[in-house]
């Protein structure tokens, strides 16, 4: 393996750390913005460098044989932590650009910089999440992304969203010392911290002691939920016009959402494994049931929405119950609609919020039946809009259509996985009838002439039309670009049903 | 690229040409027409060409390919190049027919119609190459989409409502088409239709027969499930059931169900079904569609809002004849679909020239019409006796088919079911030509006289209306070369 590749990853990991620094020390307005996005725009730039030696070496890492606590920056990056990187740092990417304006016009010059120097260190703990590879270190990244999304918080002055903030950081902090037992526990149990290593040990583990591994599992997934779903907390603000609010609820709807995911797979997988969880005390069925149940609650919640936002929220709610049963189901197929209900909701999903968010700041209000007036006075948003209908409503070719395609595929068995294709069916009707109801709007032939006028003289936020142009182009260029999306879907799936233990 | 493929690629896009050169010179109207009138003769030169080839050898090309088995790829095979040159023929008379009936009815969006008309038939276009169940499903999906935009922009609020439902449940059939695809991939690992019968034979009949379900319901469910009970006053205008219901439904639906019949199926794999299950469920199906929509026909006093539910009607036995013919003669269930297609095209044209005559003359009865418009009043009967089987068409020969082939193997529920069509149909045209016969038109005065002989005699409208009867005429005697072209599926009943 190249020298390059390793001092790359490396670059990849401290570059925000040195960035945020950086805001600190150049506390000038413009400066600031244009290091986190310089900052950002570099990290693709390396994961796309990196991307073409992880397809050929699926992992890469470096190993030191210190101490037994080892608490030197172990890596490890592979595939999956490499689709998670770029996924999630191309969202952080264009959440900066989108909210530029917001935030220039909202914050005095020193909570700017402050803010953008907490962002950077929310990047750094992003990246050292998704590629540490010793429980300590990623402990400690998990903390370090939970202080720097509770600061984000204080910046704001609003003091219901402060609450809601201070209870997240309550229950977060609650599910921190739940993972530190977990991680502690597994210390003692093998006395590694390393992954791999624990991983190696893990087959040594005596048949009496399985029980252990259970309790972790049970207090390890508490965690997570508590920590990476929060979506209830948030469903209180989702309709607010504050820009922290917006913020921090697309923070927490996407970001953390990946990382939970992230986490979730990467402990099924190589942690507990398939042969614990699926064999020895089939988790399948409760999987599939959970997602199941997740997938009809948020068709039947969509039927009656008009509210853009929420729509975006029980979108995520539907695409996160089928990847809960693709994990469950345990195929190729399965794994490969988990890769395009990923992208679906990465790209989709987050275009239909950043969406909301500018018509709500715009138009005041995000409701779906006032979509025509961004249509009729802004050919310029309306355009990425029309363009993403065919993606709402699954259409073929689309990635919905591919998720779809491929868990029909999968479920089509004398088994309880059968019960996914209702739940195919009523999730299909649910975004037909979202993306009907947006061609209603755009196509609404009533509406008043002052309205026209009034909407003519609008200023244009052009970088925020540009972040929506940007999704609009990557989504598009995704879904031109199905064949090597579907190899990179089998890629992904086999390297997860191969590698587990 | 060798000539047979570029001619393929030719007739493939030339109609999506054609919509993109219109939407090009909107604002130029001599451009505009000119363009019109101009690319279905182009269609149809390229076409007659590209048969020749077509007929010899199999020529296809991938769009895009997703993974092996899904992609998107067209192909001509001997179903297409019939299918082709019946949409090449129907926008040909669509384009003279439309161009004048626009001229003379001022519609400030005639150039929204044409345009969707000329979507649909590059999309049908496309449909009918398709190489795999993915294509079909995705041309489908599109022609559906620009269904809904259609009624959306152009109808009005009642209308609007009503169409705003069926494309609803037209996109509810197309998320059973992609189940039964992918049923059908998951069982054989392709969807091609280039290697003929998709489904093995010896497979298990319960799949074969949950997938002919999917399959059935995908492509009929917006005409089998009597929705339309729940709506009042469905009126639409003559061409916008034949651009909406006649072509975007039910020629892209009939379509895909001969094809599938043929290649996913075979008729062997069909016989078997019906031999395991039996038809029973069908026949049922269709007895309570035609009854539901026979006592609308009558009910409707209206000739425009009747028109709606004889469509269904007629939709509806054209399946049932299509499924009959395929445990007989199935090169028959192609003649079924043609004079169906012959004969509402007559019917709705004629309507359309009906419409004009009374928005130009602010007229409403259609009282003593033959005497006022006896050419397109002639031609209706003749449409609607042709459905019955009883005028000289190619209809005849279908129903001559149906009928014995019911009557020989003593199928007693579709006798009844081809005994109520023809009943409901003959007392229909009885009280229409009762109507148009008896009565005197009240107070009709020479500018009325006028204006419905210049209707009915002009040029462009007539004879494009004629040649359709003409084709239907000509049905009759030609019949045995479409039979005897088709006679290539002979082998793939296995």
């Amino acid at each position: 393996m190249e020298i390059g590749t390793i001092s790359n990853i490396y670059l990849l990991i401290f570059l925000p750390l040195f960035a945020s620094l950086l805001c600190q020390i150049f506390q000038i307005r413009n400066i600031c913005f244009v290091i986190a996005l310089s900052c950002s725009v570099i990290l693709i730039g390396l994961i796309l460098k990196i991307f073409p030696d992880i397809l050929i070496y699926e992992k890469i890492k470096n190993d030191y044989e210190l101490s037994l606590l080892s608490i030197t920056f172990e890596f490890s990056l592979d595939l999956i932590g490499v689709i998670f990187l770029f996924l999630i740092i191309l969202l952080e990417l264009l959440m900066l650009i989108f909210y530029r304006s917001d935030i220039e016009s909202a914050l005095n010059k020193r909570n700017q910089a402050n803010f953008y120097s907490v962002f950077l260190l929310n990047l750094f703990s992003l990246v050292g999440i998704l590629t540490s590879n010793n429980l300590f270190n990623l402990y400690l990244f998990i903390e370090i992304h939970t202080f720097a999304f509770f600061a984000i918080a204080t910046i704001s002055y609003n003091s219901k969203l402060l609450n809601i903030s201070f209870k997240n950081f309550c229950l977060s902090s609650v599910s921190s010392i739940l993972i530190l037992i977990c991680f502690f526990a597994i210390y003692l149990t093998f006395g590694e911290l390393n992954f791999d290593k624990i991983v190696d040990n893990l087959f040594l583990l005596p048949s009496d002691k399985i029980w252990f591994l259970f309790v972790i599992l049970i207090l390890f997934s508490l965690a997570l939920i508590v920590k990476f779903f929060p979506l209830w907390q948030y469903f209180e603000k989702i309709k607010s016009t504050s820009l922290v609010a917006s913020f921090l609820v697309i923070d927490a709807f996407f970001i953390k959402i990946l990382i939970g995911l992230f986490l979730t797979l990467k402990f099924i997988y190589f942690f507990f494994g398939n042969n614990f969880l699926f064999t020895q005390y089939e988790f399948s069925p409760i999987m599939i049931l959970i997602g199941f149940s997740l997938v009809i609650y948020s068709s039947v919640r969509l039927i009656k929405e008009d509210h853009l936002k929420l729509i975006c929220a029980f979108f995520s709610i539907g695409n996160i119950g089928f990847m809960i049963s693709a994990i469950g189901m345990q195929s190729i197929e399965s794994m490969q609609s988990l890769f395009f209900f990923l992208l679906n909701f990465s790209f989709v999903n987050f275009f239909i919020f950043l969406f909301a968010s500018y018509i709500k700041k715009n138009y005041q209000s995000s409701s779906i039946d006032k979509i025509f007036r961004v249509v009729r006075s802004n050919n310029l948003c309306g355009i990425p809009l029309k363009l993403v209908i065919i993606f709402i409503a699954g259409l073929p070719m689309t990635f919905l259509f591919f998720g779809y395609w491929y868990m029909a595929l999968a479920s089509m068995e004398y088994s309880l996985r059968i019960i996914m294709i209702i739940a195919l069916i009523f999730s299909n009707y649910a975004q037909l009838n979202i993306a009907m109801k947006i061609i209603d709007s755009i196509l609404e032939k009533e509406h008043t002439k002052d309205f026209q006028e009034n909407a003519r003289n609008k200023k244009i936020d052009y970088l925020q039309v540009v972040s929506l142009w940007i999704l609009i182009i990557i989504i598009y260029t995704n879904a031109l670009l199905s064949e090597s999306m579907n190899n990179m879907a089998l890629r992904f799936a086999s390297f997860l049903l191969a590698n587990t233990i | 690229m060798s000539s047979g493929k570029l001619l393929l690629f030719i007739v493939a896009f030339l109609p999506m040409l054609s919509w993109f050169t219109l939407r090009f010179f909107r604002y130029s109207q001599t451009f505009y027409n000119f363009c019109y009138r101009l690319f279905p003769i182009l269609y149809l030169i390229n076409l007659f060409q590209a048969s020749n080839f077509f007929v010899k050898e199999f020529y296809f090309f991938t769009i895009s390919e997703s993974i092996r088995g899904i992609s998107l790829s067209l192909y001509a095979d001997k179903i297409s190049i019939l299918f082709l040159f019946l949409v090449g023929f129907i926008w040909l008379l669509f384009a003279f027919y439309s161009k004048r009936f626009f001229e003379i009815n001022i519609d400030k969006n005639a150039n929204y119609f044409k345009e969707f008309f000329v979507l649909i038939i590059s999309f049908l276009n496309l449909l009918i190459l398709s190489k795999n169940l993915f294509t079909i499903l995705f041309f489908y999906v599109c022609i559906i989409v620009s269904s809904h935009f259609f009624g959306i922009k152009y109808f009005h609020k009642i209308e609007t409502k009503f169409t705003k439902f069926f494309t609803f449940l037209l996109y509810f059939e197309s998320f059973l088409i992609f189940l039964a695809t992918v049923a059908t991939f998951k069982i054989n690992g392709q969807i091609e239709f280039i290697d003929k019968i998709i489904l093995p034979l010896n497979y298990d009949e319960f799949y074969h027969g949950i997938i002919f379900l999917l399959f059935f319901f995908g492509l009929f469910l917006a005409m089998v499930v009597p929705f339309y009970i729940f709506f009042k006053n469905i009126k639409f205008d003559g061409l916008s059931l034949f651009v909406i219901f006649l072509m975007a439904y039910a020629f892209s639906s009939g379509f895909v169900f001969l094809k599938i019949v043929s290649y996913i199926y075979g008729i062997k794999g069909f016989a078997v079904l019906a031999k395991v299950y039996g038809t029973k469920f069908f026949e049922y199906l269709f007895v309570i569609n035609i009854g539901i929509t026979s006592f609308f026909i009558f009910k409707e006093r209206d000739l425009k809002a009747s028109s709606f539910f004889l469509f269904v009607h007629q939709f509806n036995f054209l399946i049932f004849s299509i499924l009959t013919h395929l445990s007989g003669k199935f090169n028959y269930a192609f003649i079924s679909f043609f004079s169906f297609i012959i004969n509402f095209i007559l019917i709705f044209f004629c309507l359309a020239s009906f419409e004009m005559y009374f928005k130009k003359s602010n007229e409403k009865s259609y009282a003593g019409l033959l005497n006022l418009m006896p050419v397109t009043s002639c031609i209706l009967f003749f449409a609607i006796l042709s459905l019955t089987g009883l005028a000289p068409s190619i209809a005849m020969i279908d129903k001559f088919f149906l009928i014995t082939h019911i009557v020989k193997n003593k199928l007693y529920f579709s006798q009844f079911i081809y005994l109520l069509n023809f009943i409901t149909l003959l007392v229909f045209a009885i009280k229409i030509m009762k109507i148009f016969l008896t009565k005197e038109v009240e107070g009709a005065n020479s500018k009325k006289i006028i204006i419905a002989k210049k209707i009915d005699l002009d040029s462009n409208l007539i004879l494009s209306i004629l040649s359709v009867a003409l084709v239907g005429l000509g049905g009759l005697i030609f019949f045995s070369y479409i039979i005897q072209f088709l006679s290539f599926y002979e082998p793939i009943k296995g």
